[in-house]
């Protein structure tokens, strides 16, 4: 069932200037629910033009947005629906922080929402923890945490809304090998518990191998491939071009190809890698 | 919305206006702010009047672009004229009702505070529009230089401005930012009263100077990592030089002013 759908969404950032830029040239997508989907393409193809108007932060110039079937911008209220129902996490969301508490700064979304007090505390504690944070941490100053904390509870602060749909730009950028890892089983484990749809852009192709389910590939404001990882990865060469890559462990193994072992192609991910690997030593020791 | 703004705002050009030496523009724009005050009568104001129009024209720049940024200051032009209408008092009285009297004064004083102001934005326009940042400090820096025999700090002046302009689109980006990642946490900047909607405004002011805070330690930093110590024997890459472009124009910037001011003398003086 798609929760969000995109038709035809045409943008142009500086219309009718001669600096015109063509962001997005009709694209169109749907979004189901409970999918996990990873956006990518190299800079200027319009990823995050698009994750913009998913939540009607940018109103497109024509074609349509539709959240649970209604037009976003059918109305003042439908837009409003929209933000709350569709949270968007920028990329380095620590930048936005600004309360004097860890606290209210995850409660300013739920009081926008006009939640009751009870309802905020609630959805704060259930968000804190959700982040693999502490409670201790509600009484701090966001400004006195360190940079993967302060990403987190920015992170907090959007899903203590409780979005069926969480689109976040670049939520692993600057962080550690740990901290990445950590943050793309956040990411998934929300998806799990709450059966809500998430969007993510990404610029590493590792990371959305590790969690996506489907892939978008964009470039120059056009959806240019949409499937399954195995699908989207298998054409390697088409992906070069578009200048984007494989991940790491993919080169790997078609390398490993190419030098004349007979090890499988489409292996996206280190862990299913290191399978196919003892699997091939098994079968190399079995043979001789 | 924030993206509107055009503050000292350069249009790279290839015109005679943009390859004037900095200093010449910045000095013929002094002189002739000065002499827009000066001129007293529709002759002479009409003489500034074509010129400035003529130095427009020069610039090749879209007369559309400085109409849209003369267009926020309609209602601050319009409200002056009126209250001068209302004010001034001089001169034969052409119509009066009750308490307000209007002169003949009154409308010429109106007329020319118009003529005044709209001259004057052109003018200084015309100096942001085709001067690029960097050339527009170091010519201020040239041109204050005299003042180091007073143990003024010209240099780190001139290096305050240069940073501030430079930053200016770098913060509004910033904001525009900042205002849509607390719209996605839903912000609402555009309804309530005014105290809410300057209450709004706290979420993006608090990470605005956080960020600027740090932008401007890491930027000294970067400097010192290159060795910057002040002005101190400090070269320049770039020499600004006068050519006969700057000549003409200074020529032509005096013999105006020259007009206007016998202009002034020959004509009754209206204000």
């Amino acid at each position: 069932m798609s929760v969000l759908s995109v038709k035809n969404l045409e943008y142009a950032y500086s219309k009718g200037t001669p600096f015109q830029i063509g962001a997005l040239k009709g694209v169109s997508v749907d979004f189901n629910l409970g999918e996990i989907v990873g956006v990518i393409g190299h800079t200027g193809s319009g990823k995050s033009t698009l994750l913009q108007h998913l939540n009607g932060l940018l109103k497109p110039e024509s074609g349509e947005i539709l959240f649970e079937d209604e037009n976003i911008w059918s109305s003042k209220e439908s837009v409003r629906k929209c933000r709350f129902g569709v949270g968007l996490c920028f990329q380095y969301p620590e930048h936005q922080l600004f309360e004097s508490t860890v606290f209210e700064d995850i409660a300013f979304g739920p009081k926008n929402m006009g939640l009751s007090e009870s309802e905020i505390k609630e959805r704060v504690l259930e968000s804190i923890k959700f982040v693999g944070l502490t409670e201790d941490y509600l009484n701090k100053s966001p400004f006195d945490l360190s940079g993967g904390e302060k990403r987190r509870v920015a992170i907090a602060g959007v899903i203590s809304m409780k979005p069926k749909v969480l689109v976040l730009d670049e939520p692993t950028a600057g962080l550690d090998p740990v901290g990445k890892n950590d943050l793309l089983d956040l990411i998934k484990s929300y998806n799990k518990t709450t059966n809500s749809t998430v969007i993510f852009v990404s610029h590493n192709m590792d990371d959305v191998a590790l969690i996506a389910d489907r892939v978008l590939v964009l470039n120059d404001g056009n959806i240019v491939m949409n499937g399954t990882v195995p699908e989207v990865y298998s054409k390697g060469s088409e992906l070069l071009k578009l200048g984007l890559d494989v991940p790491e462990i993919t080169r790997v193994f078609l390398k490993l190809h190419e030098a004349g072992f007979d090890v499988p192609t489409d292996v996206y991910t280190v862990s299913d890698g290191k399978e196919k690997l003892l699997e091939f030593l098994k079968r190399g020791k079995m043979n001789g | 919305m924030v993206k509107d703004i055009t503050i000292g705002q350069f249009f790279p050009g290839n015109s005679f206006i943009h390859k004037l030496d900095a200093r010449a523009k910045i000095l013929s724009c002094f002189v002739l702010i000065i002499f827009i005050f000066l001129c007293k009568n529709f002759a002479s104001m009409g003489l500034m009047c074509f010129l400035i129009c003529f130095v427009y024209a020069l610039t090749r720049l879209s007369p559309k672009l400085m109409a849209k940024s003369l267009k926020p200051l309609v209602p601050i032009i319009i409200l002056t004229s009126v209250l001068q209408l209302y004010y001034n008092n001089t001169g034969d009285v052409l119509w009066s009702y009750k308490k307000i009297t209007i002169t003949d004064g009154g409308i010429y004083t109106a007329i020319f505070i118009v003529v005044r102001i709209v001259a004057l934005l052109v003018i200084s326009s015309v100096l942001t529009y085709t001067t690029a940042p960097t050339d527009l400090t170091d010519a201020i820096e040239k041109l204050l230089s005299p003042l180091k025999i007073f143990k003024v700090d010209i240099h780190t002046f001139a290096m305050m401005m240069t940073i501030a302009l430079r930053f200016i689109p770098t913060l509004i980006d910033e904001i525009d930012r900042i205002m849509s990642a607390q719209k996605a946490r839903g912000a609402d900047f555009e309804s309530g009263n005014l105290l809410k909607r300057i209450k709004a405004l706290f979420p993006i002011f608090i990470p605005l100077i956080i960020s600027s805070f740090k932008r401007a330690f890491e930027l000294a930093d970067a400097m010192s990592c290159r060795c910057y110590v002040g002005g101190k024997g400090r070269t320049r890459m770039r020499k600004m030089s006068f050519s006969y472009r700057d000549a003409i124009a200074g020529v032509i910037t005096v013999v105006i002013c020259g007009a206007i001011i016998f202009m002034n003398f020959q004509f009754e003086a209206l204000i």
